[in-house]
């Protein structure tokens, strides 16, 4: 996965992580807001596969989980949909989001593969903590598959060194304490991401708040990624296609402010 | 002469906690617990499980906890004898540990009496809790107003709708009562809302969890708190009859009251202990709570913690029916469910019309008006009652009191001179309400 996840973009600049609901608000729209960030530059993007119980999101989608759970979202379905986009956009790195439960159920040697073989090459599990990931962080090193660890930054510096060590891919900086979804001061977190980024190599992203072209600018220079979670989807959900396009349009300025693409 | 001896039966609190059941390192007991929660919670869960080691080593914590449940819950609650219901059902002795005589009516008090001790001497404010039938919200509510506390219950939105009026009574008393309109609109997404919160604000509050479930050290805290009615119960047995029930039986939704009851005979392994889950509209309806009994259950790791829970093959919570909302859950405590493994436990289930027809005959017979929740262990027991000998001893525990489910009752047995009663209750307090408002204009 270190292949496709790179550290530091170049001077002022940031690296952009979006996140989708698998086949939600429709397998059609997903498909466009998955191009749409793609064009934007957004180089990391997770897939979540929806939860009955998905105790770290927000209102928001917390709603859309379930929405999209009596669509019909199914474990089948999401992966159909990794695979697709990872074959598309193969500069991209796509990861798998989602609960606990829904990859036990699976197996975790099961999972693992199945995420491997259609193109995932990791996963964001919010309630998977450090003390009970060895048996899926072990299913994961066989295949380079890396369990995306998340850091709190409530987390005193013991446990800050404990996360960093042994590490996969990136390392998930929550900017505040709360789940998705409210907005954070994301002038507070530039310590808590530099005390991280001293202790490893790996790219830090930022999440949990980043809701603006204003909020990705704050954190260049000390993220190597903003993750854009829970705006995203409403810049779809206000705004349609159209919408999203501005709204990543927007991030994609503020991300790379000397080197836009047209 | 007749109120010689009457300080044993009534028994006495419970000089010593009963001995913790408690995990290991990782919080599992055998194959069934953890602590499975988002990275920001591990802090919180961290100093609670703190505070709970040090409340264990401190003999002045449970003199404390005594003494308010002693004060202001009135326990010890009695052992009372089902002298007439034993002789109706023509086998065992029934006894019903009374739970049911504590402040709010219900097991639930003892849990947050202790838990609001502890989140005090934490220097915690503000209390947030989860509550199914509103039992253990109007508890939280309760020791809130007590001890000069900030509290706000999440409830399930259809659970509001079943039990207004201990909705009325927690905001009457200063508590705010969220209704949680996500997913099934019961227990479960009350818990996640709570964690919620909690996640979001830690400094000065403390999730006050009713049941002993979710991640660790709630199981092991819950149940240690819940422990004084077995303590009780196995003692006051003894100056009453002489000897132990043969058998214990206790409803299980989360599973507090149950444990609460069994730890006070785990030692002792001449006595079976049996729960009794939700059955609902029978296993084949898809309508039930039954998690083990049936073997429906399967594993799974979700609010916060491994069990057995009622899901898809796919790991997504599927949603349960109870007449009895606070069984209502899909889940059920990882004590109970290792307990049950180990062959400590035998699980049962009992349908709403089985649980009716119980409420109706320890009415009758005992003038007892117990929980619809609590009258699974009831209607268990009146099953297997009958085919005992008389010889034997059958110790329930009323975990409850009925009165919250007047309405739920009434319209189980088509009572209409209720009905009516509400239809004229509803247009007086409009008529008064039209005319206060004619009077303002």
């Amino acid at each position: 996965m270190s292949s496709l996840i790179g550290r530091a973009k170049p001077q002022g600049a940031i690296g952009l992580m979006g996140h989708v609901i698998a086949d939600y608000p429709s397998p059609l729209a997903v498909r466009q807001m998955i191009q749409v960030m793609v064009a934007a530059g957004a180089s990391v993007i997770e897939i979540q596969i929806p939860f009955s119980e998905p105790m770290a999101d927000g209102p928001f989608f917390l709603a859309a989980n379930h929405q999209a759970l009596a669509q019909g979202v199914s474990y089948a379905s999401s992966l159909r949909l990794m695979a697709e986009v990872s074959a598309a956009y193969p500069q991209v790195a796509f990861v798998f989001m989602s609960y606990l439960n829904v990859v036990y159920q699976r197996g975790y040697a099961t999972f693992v593969a199945e995420a491997v073989a259609h193109g995932a090459v990791g996963a964001i599990v919010p309630d998977l903590p450090l003390e009970h990931a060895a048996p899926f962080e072990a299913a994961g090193a066989t295949a380079a598959f890396a369990n995306i660890r998340i850091i709190a930054p409530n987390a005193p510096q013991e446990r800050l060194e404990e996360l960093v060590q042994g590490a996969q891919g990136l390392l998930y900086a929550v900017a505040r304490a709360g789940v998705t979804g409210a907005s954070s001061d994301l002038g507070q977190v530039q310590g808590f991401v530099s005390r991280i980024r001293s202790l490893t190599s790996l790219p830090v992203a930022v999440g949990f708040g980043v809701r603006s072209g204003a909020d990705v600018k704050q954190l260049i220079g000390h993220a190597d990624y903003a993750i854009v979670g829970t705006a995203s989807l409403q810049a779809f959900a206000v705004g349609g296609l159209e919408g999203f396009q501005r709204f990543w349009q927007e991030l994609s300025a503020a991300a790379s402010p000397k080197s836009r693409k047209s | 002469m007749p109120v010689q001896g009457l300080s044993n039966v009534m028994g006495v609190l419970a000089a010593a906690p009963a001995t913790p059941l408690l995990p290991d390192s990782r919080g599992y007991f055998g194959s069934f617990g953890g602590a499975y929660v988002p990275e920001i919670l591990r802090p919180n869960l961290q100093q609670l499980d703190q505070a709970f080691a040090t409340a264990r080593s401190d003999p002045e914590f449970w003199a404390e906890y005594m003494r308010e449940l002693a004060l202001f819950s009135g326990r010890p609650t009695p052992v009372t004898p089902l002298p007439r219901l034993s002789q109706h059902l023509g086998g065992a002795q029934l006894f019903l540990k009374r739970e049911d005589l504590g402040q709010t009516g219900a097991h639930k008090v003892n849990n947050a009496i202790g838990q609001a001790l502890i989140a005090r001497r934490l220097g915690k404010r503000r209390l947030i809790a989860e509550t199914g039938a509103g039992q253990h919200g109007i508890a939280t509510a309760t020791i809130a107003a007590r001890f000069g506390m900030e509290a706000v219950v999440y409830m399930g939105a259809e659970d509001v709708e079943r039990q207004r009026p201990n909705v009325f009574w927690m905001e009457q008393m200063g508590t705010k009562v969220v209704a949680v309109e996500a997913g099934a609109r019961t227990l479960k997404d009350a818990i996640n809302e709570a964690l919620r919160d909690w996640a979001t604000r830690h400094e000065d509050t403390h999730y006050l969890l009713g049941t002993a479930c979710g991640p660790h050290p709630f199981p092991a805290l819950v149940a240690w708190l819940q422990s004084v009615a077995g303590t009780e119960a196995r003692a006051q047995m003894l100056a009453l009859t002489g000897r132990l029930p043969s058998r214990v039986y206790a409803c299980v939704g989360g599973g507090s009251n149950a444990l609460g009851i069994y730890q006070g005979f785990l030692g002792d392994p001449q006595v079976r202990l049996i729960g009794v889950e939700a059955g609902g509209r029978g296993p084949a309806s898809g309508e039930h709570a039954a998690r083990i009994a049936g073997g429906q259950g399967t594993r799974g790791i979700a609010q916060g913690y491994e069990t057995l829970f009622l899901q898809t093959s796919e790991g997504q919570m599927v949603d349960t029916y109870s007449v009895a909302a606070g069984l209502d859950y899909v889940g059920v405590s990882p004590i109970i469910a290792h307990l049950h493994q180990q062959g400590q436990l035998a699980i049962e289930r009992a349908s709403d019309s089985e649980v009716v027809a119980a409420v109706k005959l320890l009415m009758r017979f005992e003038g007892v008006i117990p929980a619809l929740e609590s009258a699974h262990a009831v209607a268990g027991a009146i099953r297997a009652a009958a085919q005992l000998a008389p010889t034997e001893q059958v110790l329930i525990n009323l975990s409850g009191r009925g009165d919250k489910d007047i309405f739920t009752m009434a319209s189980a047995l088509g009572d209409d001179s209720w009905a009516n009663f509400l239809r004229h209750k509803a247009d007086a307090m409009m008529a008064a309400k039209t005319s206060a408002e004619v009077h303002h204009v």
